[in-house]
């Protein structure tokens, strides 16, 4: 089944195009991830999905609807994005997760409903995030912020989830945290896709790969058919050898 | 519990301060005859001066001050920047500007006497349709191209705002340079009147903004992802923040300082919940104001501060030291 389709398309920053002519489709209940060199289109791809973008042409579909006829609401309520960079702000965790909660109550409502709290503190339960719960953004790590982040996605409770680079900058266990944390998503029937340069963190979890080249789709499908040195190498301009052992692969540029 | 504490002791210190700013002067008015005010005669000195001079100027004092903070908190939550403040855009440039176009041409008496008014916010006004073209949808509202502009036409209305001081009369010269000092020596009841319903009716409206700002606060592409209509509602809060700043330079000329430092002390003591510390950080920036226009009206009696000098020094001092000593 498939989550989305997108047909052509087109985007372009003013007059310098970024996408052109992607055509691809993101598979229901997966986790897909987007590989590429830097300025092919990895992060413009996620924005145009939530509307941060201008389509120049083309087309996108979502659960069989098309991208237009989704009202900003319901598009909230059906795509969570995470970006490249988290906040440093002096808000608490527990206050920022909460927020996740925004699509699915009045915006000019006064006080936090019993529920939305109710799934905040069940949420942090789950992610082990007690101990910083009560600490501002700014005063945890790196780390912990991105967890808080792809907590507030998660706790904005839609259907896709969109992250672009979310382990970048972060030690290993982090790294591991979040892919773990990432493939629950995906075992309780969410989409989850994933901007990502480490090739070797795509191979131990995306399920689907897109390869983005210079503005359109080099390659696209299942991870264990688009994953290999032949690939990699002309998507990434060098060379890559592939040691593997029982389950298990490496890929490693030479 | 922190948070009841926090706004019984701003509420407290709210009505202390218009209790003192209704009782000094140079009538002294005891408590007494405030406390009894409904049996005052309208012929006694303590009712005149009560009704007439302290009163609206208390009353425009803690609106200003109110106006100032929302405008203030407002903006900095918008551009999540501790340096904006409600001028940074152009407000204030540009609503000197119209004041000085006003004065100049002589058109004071339009809409009945509310001309500086009605040009006021328009200079104002003018300053967020200057920046805005430039915030295409890949433009991050936080750029510092975006208040860079800001700045940038504060230059050119104050160029502006310079030529038409060159080619004004001597006494229309003196009343812009009034209004631009800013104090509260000529206010009118009617002034009085505008400011203080206009923070009344933000007051009550600040918890439900609060949420929304709130949000801006997490940047305008979450905000977006998170179901914000960012391109509808940041203009919106933009345009509510200019005509504070508008209203608030067409009643009382520049007073520099509070706009910025109020939602610094509001972060300090009560947090970044803005539908707590919108509300709270009006109250605390009409108690400042207050504080300030009391000091600028007696420490050199019989003559009076512009009362930007006090809320520049004091405020500038406070600030400085609260930053010393914050964590």
């Amino acid at each position: 089944m498939t989550a989305i389709i997108i047909d052509n398309l087109h985007v372009a920053y003013g007059r310098q195009p970024v996408l052109t002519g992607v055509t691809t489709t993101i598979p229901k209940g997966k986790l897909t991830a987007i590989l590429g060199e830097n300025g092919c289109g990895k992060s413009t791809l996620l924005n145009t999905l939530c509307l941060l973008n201008s389509i120049n042409n083309g087309y996108v579909d979502l659960f069989g609807n098309p991208l237009s006829s989704y009202d900003h609401r319901e598009l909230s309520q059906t795509i969570s994005l995470v970006g490249q960079h988290t906040d440093t702000l002096p808000i608490t965790v527990f206050d920022y997760i909460l927020m996740g909660r925004t699509p699915h109550r009045a915006l000019f409502s006064i006080h936090d409903t019993p529920e939305d709290r109710k799934i905040t503190s069940k949420l942090i339960a789950r992610l082990h995030l007690e101990g910083i719960k009560d600490k501002t953004l700014a005063t945890i790590s790196g780390g912990e912020r991105q967890l808080a982040s792809i907590a507030r996605a998660i706790a904005q409770d839609t259907p896709i989830m969109l992250l672009d680079e979310p382990t970048a900058n972060l030690d290993i266990r982090h790294q591991e945290e979040i892919m773990r944390l990432l493939q629950q998503e995906v075992a309780q029937g969410k989409t989850v896709v994933v901007v990502m340069h480490d090739i070797n963190l795509a191979a131990r979890y995306a399920e689907y790969v897109i390869m983005l080249k210079e503005g359109i789709v080099f390659k696209d499908g299942n991870a264990k058919d688009i994953l290999n040195s032949q690939y990699l190498s002309e998507l990434y301009q060098i060379n890559f050898t592939k040691i593997s052992d029982n389950n298990n692969s490496i890929f490693i540029p030479i | 519990m922190r948070k009841y504490i926090v706004i019984l002791v701003i509420s407290a210190l709210c009505i202390i301060t218009t209790i003192a700013s209704l009782c000094i002067g140079e009538n002294g008015i005891p408590l007494s005859k405030l406390f009894s005010f409904n049996e005052l005669q309208p012929d006694s000195v303590e009712y005149i001066i009560l009704t007439q001079i302290r009163l609206p100027r208390t009353f425009i004092a803690l609106a200003i001050g109110a106006m100032l903070g929302a405008s203030g908190i407002i903006m900095q939550a918008i551009f999540r920047n501790p340096l904006v403040e409600p001028y940074t855009l152009g407000t204030s440039g540009g609503a000197l500007l119209g004041v000085a176009t006003c004065i100049t041409f002589g058109l004071s008496g339009i809409f009945s006497g509310n001309g500086m008014t009605f040009f006021a916010i328009l200079g104002s006004l003018a300053s967020i349709i200057v920046v805005s073209p430039i915030r295409k949808r890949n433009t991050s509202l936080s750029s510092n191209k975006i208040l860079l502009l800001g700045i940038m036409f504060s230059f050119v209305a104050s160029a502006l705002t310079t030529l038409l001081l060159s080619i004004s009369t001597r006494e229309q010269m003196s009343s812009i340079i009034t209004w631009s000092i800013g104090g509260f020596s000529s206010i009118t009841p009617y002034s009085a009147t505008l400011c203080s319903v206009i923070a009344i009716v933000t007051l009550i409206l600040s918890p439900f903004m609060g949420n929304l700002l709130n949000i801006l606060l997490l940047g305008e592409t979450t905000a977006h992802t998170l179901g914000i209509r960012t391109r509808f509602y940041i203009p919106l809060m933009l345009s509510i923040a200019a005509i504070l700043a508008a209203i608030e330079v067409a009643s009382a000329g520049i007073i520099a300082f509070i706009g910025m430092i109020i939602p610094h002390f509001s972060r300090q003591i009560i947090g970044y919940d803005h539908r707590i510390a919108l509300p709270l950080g009006m109250v605390m920036g009409g108690t400042i104001m207050l504080c300030c226009d009391i000091i600028a009206r007696e420490i050199i009696y019989p003559q009076e501060l512009p009362v930007g000098v006090i809320t520049g020094l004091l405020g500038g001092v406070i600030f400085i030291w609260i930053n010393h000593h914050s964590k």
